[in-house]
């Protein structure tokens, strides 16, 4: 995980190397509203009011916090201090999220969901944009994940992220069924 | 195949789940006789009802309880079971 | 030649010729064609061999509702069996040869079969292979036999995709009832997906309606609103095999399956013709009327030159009408009916007319072969005395025969998803009646036989399923008009003296096989079928299901609407099984190093749905060699063992402590930050489910460990459990997310100093401490544990740092000799100790007491799940009990695990764990024995063989029993 961003095929990036934390608990929402961020409302939401920061309400009550810049110091520190025993906070729970993240993107990437996956996410990719949308928590080729899309210049992408000891086998999958993709729709 | 609602994902096929037996009552283990323990253990009731189910969204980790009619195969309604004193799981 | 003239809307492209042979015989046809299509343009009539009889066999329905012409083909240097020449398209070079001969078509070897047919009577295989002796026999021959088609078995494995697809309304079915209902359910604002089996839409009205031009262009006009509605979707050449739960749709294409999930769904999936039963109605030649009308309009093809139509509906006399039209002779009409109803009775006029002979009340009483063994005559009967009985008149000279007497609704998928249908004796049909929420029938399926009909019909289903998808239309559309006559004739069926009247063709079943079976018993329509295997074949009953309960239900003597039918099941239509298989997907979890595994020679075993290192591959070193090689090392030194499959579980909360102490037969609420303790877990019936160690981090944190196989399913019901039990326990499941290691052996401390400045004195990180600090500058937890019996540390640190931590060590390990330790190292490492593996020395009875792990068994507590069911189990006398056994040095003996105890000639227990131990030179196991069998001074073992082995009983553990080598104080301060 040295490189920043490595793309997997032409429809996949793995963008596993970005910051991000996780957290839940009672207190997690008002620590997070202590460190200046917005916390969507809405089960399975996500904002990125910043723009650079992305925050997901997964389910109910629990936290993804994601960096969408290929570093961010912020992020960084904060993951690192939930880390930290000496930091420990009663209340809050967290949650240390070492997931597989892939960026799904361009043609084809909706007919990679269409093989993969039985969520519709037509009708979620219209609703999502470019800084709120919908968390779908689903599975694909037979493993748990979450699922992100964001519409942003009329272009669709979907984040992914998934347990890492699923990593390499839903990697190796993906990038498989997009290779094939690519070939059939080319001869 | 058969579609779930999950009260917080919303319907979702049902290989998403994972049943987790019928809701039932665990009679007080202090004062259960021996026969009613051994009862509650091992037996259940099979006759076509109306039973109160619980069930995992395994993706999300959500646990949920269903009321299905086990003749007919049909879900009543869904719905997350009262939350604790303390709030948040 | 019998191709036709060019007419509109063919499907044949007569611009692009294509050559291709059958039964090594060089063929042409045009694009479009298939291969039936083809055949009978080129003049070839017999395209199969039935299934018992071996009788030659033509085309019936041209639309794949029969398997007369079933062909292995051979394309693209692959040979595939079973496809159907009815739907198969004609492509350059193809070769094909029809199925079950021996020695080709023509000169068919089992065609003597035939004449042999009195000594095969229906549910012959039941009796007359009974004798034990000569069954073997029996049984190769029929193999020679039977069986269609050849597995190629150099196919190479071709990976077929699926895909989901999804829609508000999904109409199957694009005949003109079809194309109604989907413009209906799109202009309401339903996103419509409408699917065909035929590569065009139009469905019957393609073929049937020709005659009539009105009608064409109506159809036409339908077609052409579908193909230009923004919300219709078209799926052609895709035919719709099984409906499932919640709308879910099996669709299959050439190269997938599409699972379709939709809002509601129309059957419009038309009905299927049926045949007339009458002797010899099997001969080449004869045909289904509409067969013949798929193939003059569609591929411009001419089935005969001189025709007989036998009919008892309109669509017999459109028939004739299209035959003369296309140059083709009629020589006469044969009405069943005593009078021809209203819509007939104008082209019968018409026919008449054209010099074309109409007989009323008339049928074929049998059809004739002529020397080429084709159809060349054909017997009249008439009905007298309540049934068809040779009439007087004379035999007609034909080279075809045409029936049209009746139809069957295609609602196979109506039946799967649970319609109720009831039998309508007007139409002479059975209709669908009570129909689920959500699903709705139109058209002929639905006992709809006029085109003005059939539209009105198609338009009320759209409207009404979209209105069920949330979509309001702004029309109104009424109930069409009654059909003017009735399409079915109730018994199209003649009886024969000499047989061969065929009721199903695919199965080679004649009228008196029913006869039998009803005769024998098998007298209701689950019984039938599974003694004549009428419906079993190919087409699934699609011609020969609604005749055989006719048959039934006069032989019973009771109305047809009082038999109830088969159950219908998915698939309707054969799929080949690589579009079930697709992609087969296998999850497999690895851990962070996996890579380091590989590339320093791990041989690999699966561990639940992980991989893990069994033992690592050494030069000039047999497996075993290895395997004790990694054992002495961590023994004498120290070993690294990769244990990231474990399930790791954080709890927090106030009452974390009091959850734990719940689900743990052991006391968590009072044990000390800083500590860790074993935890054994049951379930309600006091069996043990898992085990692991179970941390205090803080006052509100602990962490522990369970076993791989069952982590994610025990995380799930510690979740339920919390939920129940309404307490604010925050659970964070870690297992992938966190990377374990093992580090062990005497001299494990020495090499951890070197990474860590924690201190490691046993003052300050006692045996069962745990301790969290930065292991080459990664946070990290460890634990001093002792699975493996000796002086170590379990590191626990996250899935991101977790190979440069593993680097770390291995480095700071090497001047110690580190040994890279794999599975079944540690099995054995643990085996020494006594260590129990959940599942592996228990099973699913064991409980606590017959392990002897009392001591971790806290009765005093006021609750734990199992706590109520030992006090039960506690009084009764124990079942089993855990002992060790160990052999003499040096023998090995061949024990292996499940080998069985014996006592007195009895079973009493098994051995659970064995192996060789290199540490105590000599065969050490473990058994869940008898009680009795535990006083024995030996154990006797059946091993493989029937031989028995006397195995001493030994104290338990096997090695180290004080325990010193796992708390080695490091006499001095750390280095």
């Amino acid at each position: 995980m040295k490189s920043p961003v490595r793309p997997v095929s032409s429809m996949l990036r793995d963008v596993t190397a970005r910051p991000r934390f996780g957290c839940k608990g009672p207190l997690a929402e008002a620590w997070l509203h202590e460190l200046g961020l917005f916390v969507p409302q809405a089960s399975n939401s996500w904002s990125c009011e910043r723009g650079d920061i992305l925050l997901a309400r997964l389910a109910t009550s629990e936290f993804l916090v994601e960096s969408l810049a290929p570093e961010h110091a912020q992020i960084r520190n904060i993951a690192a201090s939930l880390l930290d025993p000496a930091q420990r906070r009663p209340g809050l729970v967290p949650v240390p999220r070492q997931d597989l993240v892939l960026e799904l993107a361009g043609a084809g990437a909706d007919g990679l969901l269409l093989e993969t996956c039985n969520v519709n996410f037509a009708p979620l990719a219209l609703n999502a944009g470019a800084c709120a949308g919908p968390v779908v928590l689903t599975q694909m080729v037979g493993v748990g994940l979450t699922v992100i899309p964001r519409r942003a210049d009329g272009e669709v992408s979907y984040l992914i992220w998934c347990d890492p000891s699923f990593g390499h086998y839903l990697r190796s999958t993906l990038a498989g069924i997009a290779d094939d993709m690519i070939r059939s729709a080319s001869s | 195949m058969k579609i779930l609602t999950c009260p917080i994902n919303g319907p979702r096929p049902i290989t998403e789940f994972a049943y987790g037996g019928e809701l039932r009552e665990m009679p007080d283990p202090a004062r259960a006789t021996d026969a009613e323990w051994t009862d509650y253990v091992f037996n259940r009731n099979s006759v076509p009802s109306t039973k109160c189910e619980w069930w995992c969204h395994t993706s999300s980790g959500v646990w949920f309880i269903a009321v299905r009619d086990t003749a007919s195969d049909v879900t009543l309604r869904t719905f997350l079971y009262a939350r604790s004193a303390g709030g948040a799981p | 030649m019998n191709r036709l003239a060019a007419r509109p809307g063919e499907w044949i492209d007569r611009s692009q010729r294509i050559a291709f042979s059958f039964e090594g015989h060089a063929h042409h046809g045009y694009q479009g064609d298939t291969l039936t299509s083809a055949l009978i343009a080129s003049g070839v009539r017999t395209l199969g061999r039935s299934f018992k009889y071996h009788r030659p066999r033509g085309a019936l329905s041209v639309a794949n509702h029969d398997a007369n012409a079933i062909v292995q083909i051979r394309r693209a240097g692959r040979s595939i069996p079973n496809q159907r020449a009815d739907l198969l398209p004609i492509a350059e070079g193809l070769e094909a040869f029809a199925v079950n001969t021996q020695g080709g078509l023509a000169r068919d070897r089992r065609r003597h079969l035939d004449r042999l047919s009195a000594y095969l009577p229906v549910g012959f295989y039941y009796k007359a292979f009974h004798s034990k002796r000569l069954f073997p026999y029996w049984e190769r021959l029929f193999r020679n036999l039977t069986g269609l088609g050849a597995v190629d078995l150099d196919a190479p494995r071709v990976v077929t995709p699926k895909r989901h697809e999804f829609a508000d309304v999904a109409v199957i079915g694009a005949g003109p009832a079809g194309l109604a209902a989907a413009v209906a359910a799109a202009d309401a604002g339903a996103e419509v997906v409408l699917v065909d089996e035929n590569p065009r839409i139009g469905g019957s009205a393609t073929y049937a309606l020709a005659s009539e031009t009105a009608s064409a262009q109506r159809v036409a006009d339908l077609i052409g609103s579908v193909t230009s509605h923004p919300r219709i979707r078209r799926f052609v050449t895709t035919v719709a095999t099984g409906l499932y739960a919640d709308h879910l749709l099996a669709l299959v294409t050439q190269d997938r399956l599409l699972k379709l999930r939709a809002g509601s769904v129309i059957i419009a999936q038309g009905a299927f013709e049926q045949p007339a039963v009458f002797r010899n109605n099997d001969l080449p030649g004869v045909m289904l009327a509409s067969g013949a009308q798929r193939l003059m309009h569609r591929y411009a093809v001419a089935p005969a030159s001189r025709v007989g139509i036998l009919g008892a509906n309109v669509h017999a006399y459109r028939a004739a009408l299209d035959a003369r039209a296309a140059g083709i002779e009629v020589s006469v009409l044969l009405d069943l009916r005593e009078r021809p109803g209203p819509q007939s009775l104008p082209l019968a006029e018409t026919l008449r007319a054209q010099g074309v002979r109409v007989l009323n009340g008339t049928g074929v009483y049998a059809a004739h072969r002529g020397g080429s063994g084709d159809i060349d005559s054909i017997e009249l009967a008439e009905w007298r005395e309540g049934a068809w009985r040779r009439s007087s008149a004379n035999a007609i000279a034909v080279d075809g025969l045409w029936m049209s007497v009746g139809f069957a609704p295609a609602d196979a998928l109506l039946r799967q998803a649970g319609a109720v249908v009831q039998y309508d004796a007007r139409a002479c049909q059975f209709v669908p009646g009570v129909l689920p929420p959500g699903l709705f029938a139109c058209g002929k399926v639905n006992g709809v036989f006029d085109l003005d009909a059939r539209v009105a019909d198609g338009q009320r289903a759209g409207t009404a399923a979209a209105l069920h998808c949330g979509f309001e239309s702004r029309s109104c559309f009424g109930v069409g008009a009654p059909d003017q006559e009735t399409a079915t004739h109730p018994y199209p069926i003649v009886e024969h003296p000499e047989g061969m009247n065929f009721v199903d063709f695919d199965e080679d079943l004649q009228l008196k096989d029913f006869a039998n079976a009803v005769q024998e018993g098998f007298d209701n329509a689950e019984l039938l079928k599974r003694f004549t295997t009428v419906g079993m074949g190919l087409s699934q009953g699609k011609h020969s299901n609604a005749n055989a309960l006719r048959v039934l239900a006069q032989l019973r003597g009771m109305p047809l609407d009082s038999i109830a039918q088969t159950t219908a099941r998915p698939m309707f239509q054969s799929v080949p099984m690589s579009h079930l298989a697709g992609r087969g997907f296998s999850p497999e979890r690895r851990t962070p190093v996996d890579a380091d595994h590989e590339s320093l020679g791990a041989v690999w075993m699966p561990a639940g749905n992980w991989r893990r290192p069994a033992y690592y591959r050494r030069d000039r070193l047999t497996r075993e060699e290895s395997i004790a090689a990694e054992v002495r090392a961590l023994r004498g030194g120290i070993g690294l063992i990769d244990v990231g499959t474990l399930g790791k579980i954080e709890a927090h909360g106030s009452q974390a402590g009091e959850f734990l102490d719940r689900v743990y037969t052991g006391h968590f609420g009072s044990l000390k930050v800083g500590m860790t303790r074993y935890g054994l877990m049951l379930d309600e019936s006091g069996v043990i489910v898992d085990d692991g160690v179970i941390a205090r981090l803080a006052p509100e944190v602990f962490y522990f460990t369970t076993t791989t196989g069952n982590s994610a399913a025990l995380f799930r019901e510690l979740v339920r459990l919390a939920t129940w039990w309404r307490m604010p326990v925050s659970l964070v499941n870690l297992t992938g997310h966190f990377a374990a290691f093992n580090l062990a052996g005497p001299r494990s401390r020495e090499a951890l100093a070197r990474l860590t400045s924690l201190a490691l004195d046993d003052a300050a990180f006692p045996y069962l401490g745990v301790r969290e600090a930065k292991i080459a500058n990664v946070p990290a937890r460890l634990l001093r544990v002792g699975f493996v019996g000796e002086l170590g540390y379990e590191i626990h640190v996250p899935s991101g740092s977790a190979a440069e931590v593993w680097n770390a060590i291995r480095t700071a390990g090497a001047d110690f000799g580190i040994t890279l330790i794999g599975v079944e190292a540690q099995r054995m490492l643990r085996l020494e100790k006594a260590h129990i593996i959940v599942g592996q020395d228990t099973d699913g009875l064991t409980n606590p007491f017959e392990i002897g792990a009392d001591w971790a068994v806290k009765m005093d507590k006021p609750f734990f799940i199992g706590q109520r069911s030992l006090a039960i189990i506690a009084k009764n006398a124990p079942r089993q009990q855990l002992v060790g056994f160990a052999l003499e040095p040096g023998r090995y003996a061949g024990i292996r695990e499940c080998h069985l105890v014996i006592r007195d000639g009895d079973i009493a227990g098994r051995v659970t764990s064995v192996g060789q131990s290199p540490t105590l030179g000599r065969t050490i196991g473990l058994a869940l024995v008898t009680p009795a069998a535990a006083r024995d001074a030996t154990l006797s073992i059946r091993i493989d063989g029937g031989a028995q082995v006397a195995a001493p009983i030994v104290p338990l553990p096997f090695y180290d029993p004080a325990g010193a080598r796992q708390r080695i104080d490091s006499g001095g301060a750390r280095s």
